[in-house]
């Protein structure tokens, strides 16, 4: 993490492979900034207009386990749905598993025109994923299957 | 942790990570190596971790093996086999991969190497031109949802019965290309919509076609068996079961490891989440499982179809055979000897070959006497591998490939796109790429030396050499 900044996202070598890690001072935070950094990493291109309006609704029993599901939603849109997440709005609270998310996304269908998929991610791992608070920042850190 | 103080050396090619390393150990850890790849995984520490944590699967027979190529994964390593007791054994969705039967088929053609001579930049174009590749699902067949689960059920031979292919096809393929035990209901909505347009695509990342030319021959015999020879021009497809074999994957491993507390399961990574293999989310996995590797059979003879159509385009009439077609990724139920007693096991292979000794029953026939065909692709600057197994140990397993040296952001970062297309040309190498990036994160450099592997794998008695394989047009996804 730059000390400067008390939110971003990175992408970092794992094996032959990479990992994302995210911080910001809300927990919801780092499920946007991760989201979105990962739609980043694996796409290229103009601006994604918000055009349409998806909704997820996830629950888990921890934290890893919502972050590993919530990011497996962003790969599914793009080679599922074949639509560009540009927008998220994450709100977290309990839920009867533990945890539970509601997620608004805004974005449009892929343009071959103007957005390049340049990264095939398999998908997001449970290996060495992590999610934790310290001091006034939350830190979240997932490997990726490439 | 000091590698050094706990690894036993058992001869030139065997390491044993002993059970007491960690708690929850069932069994030692045996890795087959040389001593100066050993000092890298030392140093690297990840994998050999691996190896040990794989060993803590509830069930697990033998040992936790690694087999040459072996470098870091999720849950199991790469190049990691494990193998757990029927009925109650632990069956992991992680101990297969995300890329389901991600395997390697190879195909011999009538040519030589001079039947080409002018011809290897046309024809590299054709088949680039023949079969999609990169990302997305750009170029795959529109099938029905009907079609979805006769390929689920069926593997290869839907494709073969759609006129893509030959009844021979099948008889050149593990599990005749379509495993039995498939069920397609426990493939998710999710997985099959992401499988329905991507049929018959190449995918990104490592996949391949290559045309190449066999090179060396080891082992003249058993090259005639397969009908190869000096000089000859072959075809090797590397591909898997695409978006839907990794959906199924992200399923399951999530199931899993919700379900682990009602079973009792402690494990050191949760990527190993497994359930029983008699329990109903083991008995769905193994369904859903073996229907993304049937959608990974009919890829490869999708993809077969494709290359036979580009050929006759460039060069005319000619007959092209299967020599074999092997899965990495995959779970199997297969009978071997563990401390003299036979048993029914679930081999899980990620990363790993099967690799039958020879005189095995389920080989087909002109194979069964001589072993298992073993197809391992190296880089696409140096070469591939035609192995057959040996021995059988480490449940009849053996590498997969060349194993990565460098990560994809490394290679990104230290390589650079022309000098690495300029040493492919003049290795006479025709190079068709979807992506710069496709260029980089491939490049030989960023590969581990083949050759040493499969080295490593010959004096460890897993398998023998019998043919390289040179290539000279390569499509990269």
């Amino acid at each position: 993490m730059s000390p400067k900044e008390n939110r971003g996202c990175r992408i970092f070598d794992h094996g032959g492979d990479a990992g994302i890690a995210a911080w910001g001072p809300r927990l919801e935070d780092v499920f946007e900034l991760a989201f979105l950094g990962l739609v980043d990493y694996i796409v290229s291109g103009e601006r994604v207009r918000p055009r349409e309006e998806h909704r997820i609704e996830l629950s888990a029993s921890d934290g890893e386990d919502l972050l590993v599901a919530w990011l497996g939603e962003a790969l599914f849109l793009i080679d599922g749905e074949g639509w560009l997440p540009g927008r998220v709005k994450v709100g977290i609270g309990d839920g009867p598993q533990g945890l539970s998310l509601e997620a608004k996304v805004w974005g449009e269908a892929i343009d071959p025109e103007c957005h390049w998929i340049i990264r095939d991610v398999k998908a997001v791992t449970y290996h060495g994923s992590r999610l934790v608070r310290q001091g006034e920042t939350w830190q979240a850190r997932v490997v990726l299957d490439l | 942790m000091v590698w050094e103080d706990v690894l036993q050396q058992l001869d030139e090619y065997r390491w044993q990570i002993p059970r007491g390393y960690k708690p929850g150990m069932l069994v030692p850890g045996l890795i087959f190596t040389d001593g100066e790849e050993l000092a890298f995984l030392k140093e690297e520490g990840q994998a050999l971790e691996q190896v040990a944590n794989a060993a803590c699967l509830p069930g697990i027979a033998g040992y936790s093996y690694a087999m040459p190529d072996i470098h870091t994964g999720y849950g199991l390593p790469i190049g990691g086999v494990v193998a757990t007791k029927l009925p109650d054994g632990l069956i992991t969705p992680g101990g297969v991969g995300y890329d389901i039967n991600c395997g390697v088929r190879l195909l011999a053609t009538p040519w030589q190497e001079e039947d080409l001579e002018d011809k290897w930049s046309c024809l590299a174009d054709e088949l680039y031109r023949a079969v999609p590749s990169g990302l997305g699902a750009r170029g795959g067949l529109k099938i029905s949802q009907g079609d979805l689960e006769q390929v689920l059920l069926r593997g290869a031979a839907w494709a073969v019965e759609q006129g893509m292919g030959f009844e021979e096809d099948l008889r050149m393929s593990e599990e005749e290309g379509g495993m039995s035990g498939a069920d397609p209901s426990a493939v998710s909505p999710r997985a099959q919509k992401r499988g329905q347009g991507q049929l018959g695509t190449l995918g990104s990342g490592n996949h391949f076609v290559e045309v190449q030319v066999v090179d060396r021959v080891y082992r003249e015999e058993e090259g005639k068996i397969m009908g190869l020879a000096q000089g000859q021009v072959v075809v090797m497809i590397h591909s898997g079961s695409r978006g839907l074999g990794h959906q199924v994957c992200t399923d399951y491993t999530r199931r899993m490891v919700g379900a682990m507390d009602r079973y009792g399961i402690k494990l050191p990574d949760r990527q190993l989440a497994g359930a029983p293999l008699n329990s109903p989310e083991g008995r769905q996995y193994f369904g859903a499982m073996a229907a993304a590797a049937n959608y990974a059979w009919a890829n490869r003879q999708v993809l077969t179809h494709r290359v036979r159509e580009a050929l006759a385009k460039v060069m005319g009439k000619g007959e092209i055979r299967v020599v074999w077609d092997v899965a990495h990724n995959i779970a199997k139920i297969e009978e071997h000897i563990v401390d003299g007693e036979k048993m029914k096991l679930c081999v899980h292979r990620k990363g790993a070959t099967r690799a039958f000794p020879p005189g095995h029953g389920l080989l087909p026939d002109p194979y069964r006497q001589m072993g298992q065909p073993v197809l391992v692709p190296g880089d696409m600057g140096s070469g591939s591998y035609v192995l057959v197994g040996k021995r059988g140990e480490g449940f009849a397993s053996a590498c997969h490939g060349a194993g990565r040296r460098l990560s994809r952001g490394e290679a990104k970062r230290r390589l650079q796109r022309d000098e690495i297309l300029s040493e492919l040309a003049q290795a006479g190498v025709e190079l068709r790429a979807s992506s710069r990036q496709a260029v980089l994160e491939e490049a030989p450099t960023a590969y581990k030396d083949v050759d040493k592997v499969v080295r490593i794998s010959e004096g460890a008695g897993l398998t023998q050499q019998v043919l390289r394989l040179a290539p000279r047009g390569v499509i990269k996804g």
